[in-house]
């Protein structure tokens, strides 16, 4: 069955994989509109620059028409396509900073960041007030100043809304690394968001 | 001031518990330590906060210039006007 139209959500995994295989270019559109937002989110977090992001979109697709025959189907295409992003942003940020990356090497446990120290309470604080406290850029640069391996777990899980399994197999590593990993990740951007609008918003 | 050990203790379970993955009487005694504690009250309520804002407003997409050039990698400019889902 050819695909006519390509229809986000309504097309299953199999007819989709299917139709790749078939060389259907309306298929590949398809898996873009599909996979490409978060394969650029990764990609884009990891290297922090927008054009470094655009490349590894392209080499990955690029990457993963040509080897199409190897997917087995057993993760879901997106799921395959999100590893080979990982691991390409992986190895550009390897050969751009060699000295920082220790990424699949267990964390050591001395980043303070974890025991909560700031305790103003902005939980409740209405939504305008935070946004007026330039909220996205705040996102931002505390997202960007977690280590490289907190942060891809706490983007496909929490931002991308991904299973633990899921992320297990992207980055290669168990679910109970997984879940650790999105704990400490969690408590250190609660930390930095915390001084933040402490500074900004106590008191007021 | 840093909450104490037994606090760290209970501190340390909030994402299980949020992700639904905290056994039932952890569950039950964390609820209580949250309705005694003020401090790790605050950590939980500010963490399950963080969560949401970054739910909301952390994602990023393609800018509409790269899925174009994606599109143009692949040979398929043909199509980058239809977009997803319409008829
Ligand atoms: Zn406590």
């Amino acid at each position: 069955m050819p695909i006519a139209r390509r229809m986000k959500g309504e097309l299953s995994e199999a007819d989709l994989l299917d139709a790749l295989r078939r060389g259907d270019r309306q298929a590949f559109a398809a898996m873009i509109d599909r996979c490409g937002d978060t394969v650029y989110h990764v990609a884009y977090r990891l290297l922090g620059s927008q054009e470094e992001a655009e490349d590894i979109l392209q080499e990955t697709f690029l990457q993963a028409f040509r080897h199409l025959k190897d997917f087995r189907g057993e993760a879901r295409l997106c799921t395959w396509l999100y590893r080979i992003a990982y691991n390409l942003a992986l190895m550009r940020l390897r050969r751009k900073e060699p000295e920082t990356i220790s990424i699949d090497q267990p964390i050591l446990l001395e980043n303070d960041e974890e025991i909560p120290r700031e305790l103003f309470d902005w939980c409740c604080l209405p939504e305008e007030e935070l946004l007026r406290a330039e909220l996205r850029s705040v996102l931002d640069e505390a997202i960007r100043n977690l280590p490289a391996s907190l942060r891809t777990v706490f983007l496909l899980r929490d931002v991308e809304g991904l299973s633990t399994e899921e992320v297990a197999e992207i980055l290669g590593i168990s679910t109970d690394a997984v879940k650790t990993r999105l704990h400490r990740a969690r408590l250190q951007l609660r930390e930095r968001l915390s001084r933040y609008f402490s500074e900004e918003l106590a008191g007021r | 001031m840093p909450p104490s050990k037994r606090c760290e203790e209970w501190l340390g379970r909030i994402s299980l518990y949020l992700d639904g993955e905290l056994a039932e009487h952890l569950c039950q005694e964390l609820e209580q330590h949250l309705k005694e504690c003020p401090d790790c009250h605050v950590v939980f309520n500010t963490t399950r906060r963080t969560i949401e804002l970054y739910r909301r407003y952390g994602r990023v997409s393609m800018p509409e210039g790269a899925r174009e050039s994606l599109f143009r990698a692949l040979n398929l400019e043909d199509l980058l006007r239809e977009e997803p889902g319409s008829e």
